[in-house]
């Protein structure tokens, strides 16, 4: 895991409390923050379900095993990862012609394959869901309003790109569905990459948006930065504007 | 002192390889040539085994069929088996043959002998840093050839053409593209599965994807593409196949799913050496999270050996010396006779 990416959340060890984490991303592939929270779950022993809409398991084998941690099979049985490559069923689904999926359908299999109670759940890009199974925004918020029914105690990541009907303001906040999964979760981390193309030096640059901690009121942190992304590293680089 | 170490890859896994394909520096991945290497140096080493290469077409698509060509040539070359879907035209027509060109140390000295403003650096050795140092034996295509591959390599590899007419004669109620992913689901899951012991690599290439001649229904063409390509990367992820798709639109959608995207423009630039511009917008993360980084985003176009050859290269602009007073004939002597004005 990344020890300044885990300090700048400051608080994800804390598993009992029901902060949930969105991750977007503008330009440039988010996995490695999964990755990270994978990584994070792993090393601390957590049950960890892997909801998969792209990845295969053994990309997720070679990257853990440079961060240090050694997955060997995709069974659910094994270890405290419980992989769902819910890919394989969409793909199921469409190459035999079996009837479409809904949320309910959707939410019955992740339910079926979840063994032990989650401590971490992590979501792969929303958007798939939207495009694929042309689920509507209401839709989607119903499934991750219903997964949090099933699994109360959980803390979600979830990672959604942005595509370009989103893409219409500097901030691509504007979109009302964006807007309405940041209601839902308690943290909001937005990665997009440089204008002028990664470096060796600087990959991308990073927006972290949280509660404070105050006792007495809750406000808002922004924090931006620059980031320096390798296979076992990330390096945040604090931005001199 | 610094000492470095670097993983010892073995010798013997080579041989267990399939035909025209190699591991790349980390041994984690297999890749192939996309039959430019100049355009494999700027994507990290060749196209991966199960990647999707996504590229958003120049004005005329000559740039883009160009590609295709020495990509599918370059199967044909490695007893790679093909399939192909286009529409415009057949890119199996007439291939462009391999040209191999050795650099001699002649060929070093003479490059060096031409250096005019760099010449304090004449005498110096070249170090090639662009592309491989374990040769210096460029594979070309001949995209202007009237000689066709010969008939003894084509009949060693199998080529699949899923074209419209086959489409039209079946009478099925799905699309065009919901056609082509079955037929390549079929082909892919029977013949080129990862778990085949008969281990044969396929090089799909589908020329145009994006034509609204393909949609079934004009509202859902977005959806269309997307789902096509979703779908495609999961079949490709568990096949040894490598997949070259050219789209005249943009999205940046479609770049989530894709593992390697580029977009080529014209030049616009008259009398200027580059036929064209590419521009990587995305390269592929299989098995790390970080990927290759090239040395440029931006890429120049060129046609070498009278307009036979294409080659990628970091695109420079030269420098501009029409404009500069100082550099007149009469001041260009170094000699040390006496001159009464010295002009800076």
């Amino acid at each position: 895991m990344f020890d300044e990416l885990t300090a700048l959340l400051d608080d994800t060890n804390r598993t009992s409390s029901h902060g949930s984490i969105l991750i977007t991303s503008l330009d440039f592939d988010s996995n490695f923050l999964l990755q990270h929270f994978l990584s994070y779950s792993l090393k601390n022993t957590l049950n960890c379900v892997y909801i998969s809409l792209l990845t295969p398991f053994s990309h997720l084998k070679h990257v853990q095993n440079k961060m240090g941690n050694t997955l060997k099979t995709p069974e659910i049985s094994s270890s405290s990862l419980m992989f769902i490559p819910l890919f394989s069923s969409l793909s199921d689904q469409f190459f035999h012609e079996k009837s479409s999926l809904n949320i309910d359908d959707l939410c019955k299999m992740i339910q079926q394959q979840v063994i032990a109670s989650p401590d971490i759940i992590i979501i792969e890009d929303l958007q798939i869901l939207r495009h694929l199974l042309k689920f509507s925004d209401i839709q989607v918020l119903l499934m991750q309003r219903k997964l949090r029914h099933l699994f109360p105690n959980a803390q979600f990541i979830t990672q959604i790109s942005i595509s370009d009907d989103e893409n219409d303001d500097e901030n691509f906040s504007s979109s009302s569905f964006i807007n309405m999964l940041k209601r839902i979760h308690n943290k909001h981390l937005f990665v997009r990459s440089l204008t002028t193309g990664a470096t060796k030096d600087i990959s991308g640059q990073l927006t972290y948006t949280g509660p404070s901690q105050s006792n007495l009121w809750t406000n808002i942190i922004i924090r931006k930065c620059l980031f320096r992304l390798t296979d076992r590293t990330l390096n945040l680089i604090t931005s001199a504007v | 002192m610094s000492i470095t170490f670097k993983k010892k890859i073995s010798s013997t896994s080579n041989t267990r390889l399939p035909i025209g394909t190699r591991l790349n520096s980390n041994g984690t991945l297999l890749l192939t040539s996309s039959g430019i290497s100049s355009l494999d140096t700027f994507v990290g080493e060749g196209l991966p085994i199960g990647s999707l290469v996504l590229i958003y077409e120049d004005k005329y698509s000559n740039i883009s069929d160009s590609i295709l060509r020495c990509y599918l040539s370059e199967g044909i070359y490695n007893k790679h088996d093909l399939c192909i879907s286009a529409l415009r035209n057949d890119p199996t027509e007439n291939l462009p043959t391999k040209e191999e060109y050795k650099l001699l140390d002649n060929d070093l000295n003479n490059e060096n002998d031409k250096m005019k403003i760099a010449w304090r650096y004449e005498n110096l050795s070249t170090i090639n840093s662009s592309s491989s140092s374990l040769s210096t034996t460029n594979i070309h295509y001949d995209l202007q050839s009237t000689k066709s591959i010969s008939n003894e390599l084509i009949e060693q590899i199998k080529i699949h053409k899923l074209t419209w007419n086959d489409y039209i004669q079946t009478q099925t109620s799905i699309s065009y593209r919901n056609y082509l992913l079955k037929s390549l689901h079929q082909l892919l899951t029977t013949n080129y599965s990862s778990q085949s012991i008969d281990k044969r690599i396929l090089r799909i290439g589908i020329q145009s994807l994006s034509l609204s001649l393909f949609d079934h229904d004009n509202k859902s063409h977005f959806d269309e593409l997307f789902s096509f390509l979703y779908y495609l990367r999961i079949l490709l992820r568990t096949s040894l196949a490598t997949c070259i798709i050219t789209l005249n639109e943009k999205s940046k959608l479609f770049e989530t799913l894709a593992d390697i995207v580029f977009e080529l423009k014209l030049s616009n630039i008259n009398h200027s050496d580059y036929i064209g511009f590419c521009q990587l917008i995305k390269l592929p993360r299989l098995n790390t999270i970080q990927p290759f980084i090239p040395d440029t985003w931006d890429i120049g176009i060129k046609l070498i050996k009278h307009r036979k050859n294409i080659i990628f290269e970091k695109y420079s602009i030269p420098p501009d010396l029409s404009q500069d007073a100082s550099r007149d004939e009469k001041h260009k002597t170094l000699s040390c006779s006496s001159s009464t004005q010295l002009d800076f």
